[in-house]
């Protein structure tokens, strides 16, 4: 049912035809020793009511916001790289500009992704970008790289779990809660995304918990070039 | 911070592409009199039911948005149901044309547009104005942008590029430019 409520979702944004002008940059990818940028992970998380409400939940979404950061950081260090941290609240007014322009990079990435076809200008294998202005993401730092997490989900309340076992005894789908993250791995000199995943957690990745949120970002940082 | 509103907001809007054939390299005719020479391929990204209006893009809506609209007449907008200031008056004068521009640009989903640089610009053979745009998504991303229009036989057309400030705005104008260099007025 998840894979069926992600593809209806994934189906929205495919769109238009045509023809292709991939543009091949050679992805710079981050040495041994390389210090990255961990910028903080952005969570919204909420319960799905059984009328099919979301209500967000901040006190969910700052632990998983915490588990999330903490595995990130363990696997950076794991894979011999010096992981430095960059909090949303403290990032300068370009950085924070850079991370908005990634949110909506984030959906352009989608639709070139999932559009059958995708427009033309968006195919598959083209590369993206965050410009020069990537580097406020360093700071002050050495860093070569920043890893950009985003993860969203609607959790189910009991009440709509039982709702959705009925509906479904009547052959009617009701949709349940998803949870869903992205993560980009940006070349700070020229803002080049030179890797990027996107994931939906299974059952036993519960991002609320310190277990469940381990095994989702090692899910998502599986193949990253860390 | 993230944008699941906006997230929600750009994928309603990218499924409301209109167009199954997005234009090639070449003349391009929109709505009532406007022809521009694009140098590439684009994405259409035109919204349901706009008829003198078309949404290319070269990185996907929320980055990147040329508007090219053509030959409006009086009681018309960009949007499908313009109101206030941003319905176009054949009797209009620039003070109000520049309140049609920013209040279509409100309309177009970004918050509190700010013209500068107002100047006189031909238009495909008309005499027409240029304003330079600065803006922002509801989410607070800069956005900077260029606007060209010129009535003509009492419709107006309008070439409008809106950009992301960060790296696609100045990406894209060199051929935003070109189109707008480019452009006849039938």
């Amino acid at each position: 049912m998840k894979h069926w409520i992600a593809t209806l979702a994934l189906a929205c944004v495919t769109a238009c035809a045509s023809t292709t002008p991939p543009e091949a940059v050679a992805p710079r990818l981050p040495l041994p020793g390389a210090a990255i940028v961990i910028v903080e992970p952005d969570v919204n998380l909420a319960l799905l009511a059984v009328n099919a409400r979301t209500i967000a939940k901040p006190d969910w979404s700052a632990t998983a916001r915490d588990h999330i950061a903490l595995h990130a950081r363990n696997t950076v260090a794991a894979r011999g790289r010096q992981a430095l941290t960059l909090s949303r609240a403290d990032a300068s007014a370009q950085a924070r500009q850079i991370l908005l322009l990634h949110d909506a990079l984030r959906v352009s990435m989608r639709t070139a992704e999932t559009g059958d076809p995708a427009p033309p200008t968006m195919r598959r294998e083209r590369a993206w970008t965050l410009g020069a202005g990537a580097k406020s993401l360093a700071a002050d730092s050495t860093a070569t790289h920043a890893l950009i997490i985003s993860c969203d989900g609607d959790f189910t309340s009991a009440l709509r779990a039982v709702f959705v076992v009925g509906a479904a005894a009547t052959g009617v789908l009701a949709p349940t809660g998803l949870t869903r993250a992205s993560a980009s791995l940006v070349d700070l000199e020229s803002g080049a995304i030179v890797w990027k995943n996107s994931i939906v957690a299974r059952p036993d990745q519960d991002v609320r918990t310190a277990e469940g949120a381990q095994a989702f970002v090692a899910a998502l940082l599986n193949d990253a070039p860390l | 911070m993230i944008a699941r509103r906006t997230l929600l907001l750009s994928a309603f809007a990218i499924a409301g592409c209109a167009s199954m054939r997005d234009p090639a390299p070449g003349a391009f005719r929109v709505g009532d009199g406007l022809s521009v020479q694009l140098d590439r391929v684009r994405s259409d990204f035109t919204p349901s039911g706009a008829r003198k209006l078309r949404l290319l893009s070269q990185n996907g809506p929320t980055l990147d948005r040329l508007y090219l609209v053509g030959g409006l007449k009086p009681g018309e907008g960009l949007t499908n149901r313009p109101r206030g200031a941003g319905v176009y008056k054949s009797t209009s004068t620039a003070e109000y044309l520049h309140a049609f521009i920013v209040a279509s640009v409100d309309a177009l989903g970004f918050t509190a547009p700010a013209l500068s640089n107002d100047r006189p610009a031909p238009f495909g053979g008309a005499d027409g104005w240029r304003l330079d745009i600065a803006t922002a998504t509801g989410d607070g991303l800069a956005f900077s942008g260029t606007a060209l229009y010129a009535q003509k036989g009492g419709r107006l057309s309008v070439i409008l590029y809106l950009a992301a400030t960060e790296h696609y705005f100045a990406a894209g104008l060199p051929s935003d430019e070109a189109i707008m260099a480019s452009a006849t007025l039938a």
